[in-house]
């Protein structure tokens, strides 16, 4: 579904992602975990196609990210850490923006949007302009315009942040039914008990260089994810130490 | 900390004079100096170029001893443009900044932020201002001879003037503030007020020529009245030809009104810049959809952008409905009109058709909706980077928009100018087809003035991109130069080859001019914003 090939981006003279390469199938929910800065979001951006990268190659079911963006473009959605909707516009104006772009019958559009409106319990909310939704509501209907036109890979950053708990568990019930239809998840988190629950593999970026990857149990054995993450991070410190 | 705020704040307005945006750097000291420069030489090339002539019309108040008079007129002239230049960024300077909380938040005084932000406002008056007081000032002094004491009161008149435009801004923001927590439908209501008061300001315009020549003719007699009647207003002209107490006196009331101006905002800043004021709870009612097309969502995004915003409105789109003005304005006052062109024809028939293309081309370029349509994305650029879109349906969308809401305006009045103006069969349909042409080179050009000097997305203020915008102010200053261009060229260079050999000319230069604009679109703009 999804290959990241040694992609490499630089900020200047800086590596924010160093030569990483990630296979993601179908069926598959992917979980990203780095401390800040680590170059998750870089990641997550080039592979929708909004960052250009250095070097690498990025496909997406065999499509190249650079040379078919738009082919590439239709197969995913994509949510960032901070929804930046459209404030001037209503809720109902944007999914709708959204689905004639993604070119979704109206009446499929329409029972999608009262699906997942209703799931979410922002379908009286959705004559309202943007600019006047919280947080949550905001990422909630970031969410129902990705899922609007069913699309086979879905990347998300940070999706948890700013929802409430009966949201988040709706959310990640969506994320699996995805996954059994054939789509593909590939998100990043900071709360390491969720892709510990809800992730068949997950990659740990340090550095924008991938330290550890593959299914849940071979990455965290015994332990808990948690207690991986902070051991592969303790090395770092100490390997600053030792140099020292 | 107000140093430190009052920094931030002119680091925003400045910002693209210090940082170049498509090295990622700060700009050289030299680099630096050089924007400020451009900056000024447009502000008092254009502006001030403008202004001096009105001062030089009025020096002859100044040969029969009454300078006062001839200040006060200008700064009638200086109050009025200042006050009107920033009227409409004030409410959103002052109470719309996207760091409200943060800043709230932060151990910050309350009257630091208000003062910060009362800065911005106040060099926004006084920039305009300036504009007129300077050329006042000069002119004064060159034609009266040069007095220390003279140039001391015409600074601190100026400076007078700029205390009072900022108090009018102030005040009216004020009003604004407290109507839009008040009103349901904003950007209405706004647009609707403002486009009373431009109504006012163009009746004055168009009025003020007569006006100046009556006051001018019988200033001895005016003079006088007011002397005996209105003291304090003598005073204020007197300061700037150096009367100790007008200066005293009016330096006093403009210290004592920004501290009035001060009491009032501190008192009432909170409650304004946190209030989310009145939402009309409209509740979703399914209603059937009709596919559009991804470029027909693209445009549509576009309008609702244009129509969603009261200050994108009222700062890039007046040409929306003052073209339509013109228009109406010919047909009905056609003989007016009429008379006022051959006027300006000075009885050359020919000149006719060049005088309406180029009104039709100055007021054109009044809309500029596309120059900060790339900019205005914000942080939400995201959403059509992600989208399965070309870049290039993503920016003809925004030409497109510019083009619509331009196009039809111009063409209604192109007709109406037919109908109303006597001219020869090809010069009609010179003045349908060129002022079209017109409109496709400047949304180009706007397109390109907006996506060259990379734009900046990282704004909390809409303001920012609308009002201080070095592409807002390209595009509206360089299709005014357009404009006169047109009309001085044919006047002084190529009026032996003939009015239409002259519009072909304009013609295939524009039509030159949209292709290179075109090449550079497909080929650099594209790259310019993925690069973004």
């Amino acid at each position: 579904m999804l290959q990241i090939e040694h992609l490499t981006k630089c900020y200047g003279e800086k590596k924010a992602v160093d030569d990483l390469s990630l296979h993601i199938h179908e069926g598959e929910i992917y979980g990203f975990i780095g401390h800040n800065g680590a170059g998750k979001t870089t990641t997550l951006k080039s592979v929708v196609g909004i960052q250009q990268f250095d070097e690498g190659e990025i496909l997406i079911n065999g499509h190249s990210v650079l040379k078919e963006p738009l082919v590439c473009k239709k197969e995913l959605a994509y949510i960032p850490d901070n929804p930046d909707l459209y404030e001037h516009m209503s809720g109902i104006k944007y999914l709708n923006f959204i689905g004639d772009v993604f070119g979704v019958e109206p009446e499929v559009r329409q029972e999608r949007i009262h699906k997942y409106a209703d799931m979410f319990e922002i379908t009286k909310d959705l004559a309202q302009p943007i600019s006047a939704y919280s947080h949550g509501m905001k990422q909630k209907l970031a969410i129902i315009s990705a899922w609007i036109h069913e699309p086979k890979l879905i990347i998300m950053d940070e999706p948890f942040v700013g929802l409430d708990p009966k949201a988040a568990h709706l959310l990640k019930g969506m994320m699996r039914d995805i996954c059994d239809r054939g789509g593909a998840i590939f998100f990043s988190t900071h709360v390491l008990e969720v892709a510990e629950k809800l992730c068949d593999k997950v990659a740990i970026i340090k550095g924008g260089q991938l330290i550890k990857s593959g299914t849940m149990d071979e990455v965290k054995g015994d332990d808990s994810l948690e207690e991986v993450f902070l051991e592969l991070e303790d090395e770092e410190v100490q390997d600053v130490k030792d140099f020292n | 900390m107000l140093k430190i705020l009052i920094k931030k704040q002119m680091g925003e307005i400045f910002r693209q004079y210090f940082y170049n945006p498509k090295k990622n750097q700060a700009r050289s000291k030299m680099s630096t100096i050089l924007w400020f420069v451009f900056f000024v030489v447009i502000m008092v090339g254009v502006l001030g170029g403008m202004f001096t002539g009105l001062a030089i019309s009025m020096v002859s108040m100044i040969d029969i001893g009454m300078a006062w008079f001839y200040f006060i007129m200008l700064s009638t002239v200086a109050i009025f443009l200042g006050a009107f230049g920033s009227i409409f960024n004030t409410f959103s300077m002052l109470y719309l900044g996207k760091d409200n909380d943060l800043l709230l938040s932060l151990p910050i005084r309350e009257r630091d932020i208000i003062v910060s932000r009362l800065v911005s406002v106040y060099l926004l008056g006084l920039m305009y201002s300036a504009t007129v007081a300077i050329p006042a000032i000069a002119v004064y002094l060159v034609h009266g001879g040069f007095d220390f004491v003279a140039l001391l009161g015409g600074i601190l008149w100026l400076f007078v003037i700029s205390i009072i435009v900022l108090v009018i801004s102030c005040l009216l923001g004020y009003v604004v503030a407290k109507a839009s927590t008040k009103l349901k439908h904003k950007n209405i209501a706004t647009v609707i007020i403002a486009l009373i008061g431009f109504a006012l300001y163009y009746v004055v315009c168009f009025k003020i020529t007569d006006i100046i020549q009556t006051i001018v003719t019988n200033c001895l007699l005016y003079g006088e009245d007011i002397k005996e009647k209105a003291y304090a207003v003598y005073l204020f002209g007197a300061m700037a030809t150096g009367d100790f107490l007008g200066m005293v006196i009016y330096v006093v009331a403009s210290l004592i009104l920004i501290y009035m101006t001060y009491v009032v905002l501190s008192r009432t800043f909170i409650k304004i810049a946190t209030s989310t004021g009145v939402t009309v709870r409209v509740e979703y009612k399914a209603k059937a959809v009709k596919q559009k097309s991804a470029f027909g969502a693209l445009l549509g995004k576009e309008f609702a952008r244009f129509l969603g915003s009261a200050n994108y409105m009222l700062n890039c789109g007046l040409g929306i409905i003052l073209i339509p003005v013109a228009g109406i304005m010919l047909l009905v006052k056609g003989d007016v009109v009429r008379e006022l062109i051959e006027q300006l024809a000075s009885g050359q028939s020919d000149l006719v058709a060049v005088i309406v293309i180029a009104i039709l081309c100055y007021m054109a370029s009044m809309n500029d909706m596309v120059a900060p349509s790339v900019a205005l994305e914000g942080k939400s650029l995201w959403i059509v980077r992600s989208l399965p879109v070309l870049t290039i349906q993503v920016l003809r969308a925004k030409i497109w928009m510019h083009f619509l809401l331009t196009e039809i305006p111009v063409l209604f009045t192109s007709i109406c100018a037919c109908i109303a103006l006597e001219m020869e069969p090809l010069e009609y349909a010179f003045v349908i087809i060129e002022p079209t042409i017109i409109v496709i080179l400047f949304s180009l050009f706007g397109m390109f003035v907006g996506l060259q000097k990379k734009p900046n997305l990282n704004w909390t203020n809409e303001s920012y991109p609308l009002k201080q915008s070095m592409a807002v102010m390209l595009a509206l200053f360089i299709g005014w130069g357009y404009a006169t261009v047109v009309v001085v060229l044919y006047l002084f260079v190529a009026q032996p080859i003939g009015i239409l050999a002259y519009l072909g000319i304009i013609t295939v230069v524009n039509l030159i001019l949209i292709g290179l604009l075109e090449y550079w679109l497909y080929h650099k703009a594209v790259r310019l914003f993925e690069e973004l």
